[in-house]
């Protein structure tokens, strides 16, 4: 019979050339040695904690290669060694049972010759170790680390890395707190799991055994056998065989014959190699454990008050408005900030002697379009540091249970409710927030739900046009638009559900226990999100600035700018929702960008006041970004108490001049249209990152066929 | 009809401490149902699974395994998710999710719903052969 685990490196090698190649971790070809650890884990295990430690200032995040599924990676040089960390999301076992969990499995085969690092939850040790098993049965090098060891002795149990080594036949190492002093042990462990894995190659007795706990039923183990010769490992004999996971035809051929002959023998696969391998993992914990005086988890208190059915739900609403208010209170005088080196850097430019077209283009095209996507940091920088925490904090589970009764009620899980809220500020973090949901089907329906809410950016135009045409009832109709936002970004999660069949998660998740994440980490997660982010999302805004930069500046035959001959093409389109004026019309293009720029737009046409930039000194601005770098810090420590008073100040020319081109009606089906139609070019540059350029095509039509029928349907009905 | 849990007609099971992994060690007459019909605060054993594979794997992997002892810490009000603890891991689990898993439970006071505190007929419900 063939060696399960002497076969496992050749078919693996051949599987990950056949295409299932990586794009985290790039090959290294030079001379310099060179290895690859996955991190493998239960989720909350502390595995970002770990990668932190060894190589936190390296963290790079990226979608796994076709998939929404966020993976981290760092490299670092340890004794002459380069080492790619890869951080693979957390499971709780290898065949998938979430989008998640669904990649584990597919990133080990494709890195054949990675060491398997498995981060284990000292305080849950039974229920880790049944991974751990499965694991091993993959035959690789395979270290195994012992995490949270501190708190497993306050809740009173002793551990005892060594019996679990001799149990488990792998080198297992206890990390310490302090996870700095954890890394040479680490080295150490990962050059006897290669040394070992290699003397087993060496021997086919000892490469064929299974740990020593580990035993299925005879019928099983024979029938696992047969199998192994079609199959890389001898996970994947037992794994075809219980039907977990699609395999060859040949072999998924053999494993259902062998089903059907378990079958008759009383024997379900599944649960006879689930069980078998709970009843080892229970075995090698309790051996591996030193006291039994169990105190209950210290989290159970705090749950009491923080899951209670009255004071929970209170505590949810606050801890979303705190959320909220931090997310965009801390990023707005920065927001501001890059605004003001935004309009310096472009009064350098006018000072400068300069061919008009190209200053033309610097302040209009480079300096604006750099601006926008630069005035995105903050705002994304502090929800990641607020998402991290909540993440790894095990805050947002609670806030999936709080919220889960609620929110399933509109066809969403709870975790959901915290993109809804972030999205009344701004769709881009709220579209970047839609990652903490486990499943791709429930993160795209929410993503495309959450640009039908009324952003802040909208606001500005609502206020200018309610003041221009309803001066009385300005508060009703903005608050009403507020409305319409949620009431669509709902029936839209509704519709989606229905229509797209997306598959939804599962509701079952681990409630983990209370933790103060490392700070380091937080913060270089943030950043490293951020990044990422910013490297996808910029060209497209750069691109879409430039473009709208370039239609006003052509000037036609005739004198009219290509702009105006443009808006005047598209608007007798607009003429059924009232909007025949071609400078209302072509406010709808530039406002692509951002929304508030509809104001700006229309101020240029109706009153001509664009406001040319004047000249700047090279000192006066230096002088004027330190000022504002001082006002950003102040306000953001004031910001933290409260917002400050942002006076949206109405251009009385403007609405005089708007009220003349434009009847009520027609202006309501504006403000409609305004709030629903194309998403701003950042919130498509989102959804395009997260979900491809197919969905972001569809949240396009999407959302202008809806804004089209609606404010038409407002026009029509409006009295 | 309630059952008489001290004077049932097949002979109880010797009252020993549960050994983990040892199956039940209740009267044969002891309630099954529904996990989602448990109330707060109630004890009870993993019978069966049923419901999507995914989900019974998700269910397995998380600790609702055959003949595994759980406890209903709390629930979400508004037919929200439930808090469970199973071994030494807390989870929550949907109402709906929850429906898939039969449980029996040795107290028919802790099910909250009058018809399924009785007993159930002879091999309604077998255990697993694991």
């Amino acid at each position: 019979m063939p060696c399960p685990r002497c076969d496992a490196e050749g078919a693996a090698t051949a599987a990950a050339a056949a295409g299932t190649a990586s794009r985290s971790a790039p090959a290294v070809a030079t001379a310099e040695a060179a290895a690859t650890w996955c991190l493998v884990g239960t989720p909350n295990v502390g595995k970002s904690s770990l990668i932190n430690a060894i190589a936190g200032s390296q963290l790079q995040v990226g979608n796994w290669s076709g998939t929404t599924v966020e993976v981290a990676t760092a490299t670092t040089r340890i004794r002459g060694t380069r080492i790619t960390l890869v951080d693979l999301p957390g499971a709780y076992a290898l065949a998938g049972t979430s989008s998640e969990e669904d990649i584990v499995l597919p990133a080990l085969m494709a890195h054949p010759e990675a060491l398997i690092v498995n981060v284990v939850d000292a305080t849950h040790l039974a229920r880790d170790l049944t991974l751990t098993l499965e694991l091993t049965e993959l035959g690789r090098p395979m270290v195994v680390a012992l995490n949270l060891v501190e708190q497993a002795v306050e809740r009173g149990v002793g551990l005892e890395p060594s019996t679990l080594e001799a149990a488990l036949g792998v080198p297992v190492v206890a990390l310490p707190d302090h996870r700095r002093h954890g890394t040479g042990k680490l080295v150490d462990a990962a050059e006897r799991a290669h040394g070992s894995a290699e003397r087993a190659h060496g021997s086919a007795a000892r490469a064929c055994a299974t740990p020593v706990a580990l035993a299925y039923p005879d019928a099983i183990a024979e029938a696992a056998a047969r199998l192994a010769s079609h199959v890389v490992s001898r996970w994947h004999a037992l794994a075809t065989l219980a039907a977990e996971v699609p395999d060859t035809p040949a072999a998924r051929a053999i494993a259902a014959t062998e089903r059907a002959t378990l079958d008759a023998a009383g024997i379900d696969a599944f649960l006879a190699i689930a069980e078998a391998r709970h009843r080892a993992a229970v075995d090698l914990a309790n051996g591996a454990t030193l006291e039994r005086a169990r105190r209950a988890d210290p989290s159970e208190r705090v749950d009491r008050w923080v899951l209670h059915p009255v004071l929970g739900p209170l505590a949810l609403v606050a801890g979303l408005a705190l959320t909220f208010h931090l997310t965009f209170a801390v990023s707005t005088p920065w927001i501001d900030f890059f605004g003001l080196v935004q309009e310096i850097a472009a009064g350098w430019v006018a000072a400068l002697t300069l061919p008009p077209l190209l200053a033309s283009f610097l302040s209009g095209a480079l300096i604006e379009g750099v601006g926008t996507v630069v005035s995105f940091v903050p705002v994304l920088f502090v929800l990641y540091v607020l998402l991290g925490f909540l993440e790894n904090a095990g805050i947002l589970a609670r806030v999936a249970y709080l919220a889960d009764g609620v929110m399933r009620a509109i066809g969403l899980p709870g975790r959901a409710v915290l993109p809804m809220v972030l999205s009344i500020g701004c769709t881009v973090p709220a579209i970047q927030a839609t990652r903490m949901l486990e499943e791709r089907g429930d993160r795209l329906r929410v993503a495309l739900a959450l640009p039908s809410i009324s952003c802040s950016a909208r606001l500005p135009v609502y206020v200018l046009m309610a003041a221009a045409f309803v001066p009385a009832y300005a508060a009703v109709v903005v608050t009403g638009l507020y409305l319409l936002g949620f009431v669509v970004a709902i029936a839209s999660a509704l519709l989606f559900r229905r229509v797209l069949r997306t598959p939804e998660g599962s509701g079952a998740m681990e409630l983990p226990s209370y933790r103060w994440p490392p700070a380091s980490l937080v913060l270089r997660l943030a950043w490293a999100r951020t990044r990422a982010f910013l490297q996808s999302a910029g060209g497209p805004i750069l691109l879409v600035v430039s473009g709208i930069w370039l239609l006003l500046e052509i000037t036609l035959p005739n004198g009219t700018s290509l702009f105006e001959a443009v808006a005047r093409a598209l608007a007798p389109l607009f003429a059924p929702l009232g909007l025949d004026d071609w400078r209302i019309v072509g406010a709808l293009i530039p406002a692509a960008v951002a929304k508030e720029v509809a104001i700006g737009s229309m101020a240029l046409t109706f009153v001509g006041s664009g406001e040319a930039t004047a000249p700047l000194g090279f000192l006066a601005g230096l002088g004027a970004l330190g000022g504002g770098l001082l006002e950003a810090a102040r306000d953001t420590l004031t910001s933290l108490w409260g917002f400050r008073s942002g006076g949206d100040e109405v251009d009385s020319v403007l609405t005089a001049r708007l009220s003349g081109a434009l009847t009520t009606a027609g202006a309501m089906a504006f403000m409609v249209f305004l709030l629903l139609y194309v998403p701003c070019i950042a919130t498509l540059a989102a959804l395009r990152k997260a979900f491809g350029a197919r969905w972001m095509a569809f949240s396009i039509v999407y959302q202008t066929t809806v804004a089209y029928l609606l404010a038409w349907g407002v026009y029509a009905l409006w009295p | 009809m309630k059952p008489d849990l001290a004077t049932g007609d097949s002979a109880p099971i010797a009252a020993t401490a549960p050994v983990a992994g040892a199956g039940p060690a209740c009267a044969p007459c002891c309630v099954v149902c529904p996990l989602s019909e448990l109330g707060r605060g109630g004890c009870a054993r993993v019978v069966s699974l049923a419901g999507a594979p995914r989900l019974q794997r998700r269910l397995m992997a998380l600790g609702l395994r055959p003949s595994a002892e759980l406890a209903v810490l709390r629930r979400a009000p508004g037919n929200g998710p439930l808090e469970l603890r199973a071994g030494t891991v807390h989870l929550m689990l949907r109402a709906c999710e929850a429906q898939d898993v039969m449980v029996e439970v040795d107290d028919p006071a802790a099910v909250r719903t009058a018809e399924f505190r009785r007993a159930p007929a002879e091999g309604a419900y077998a255990l697993p052969t694991v």
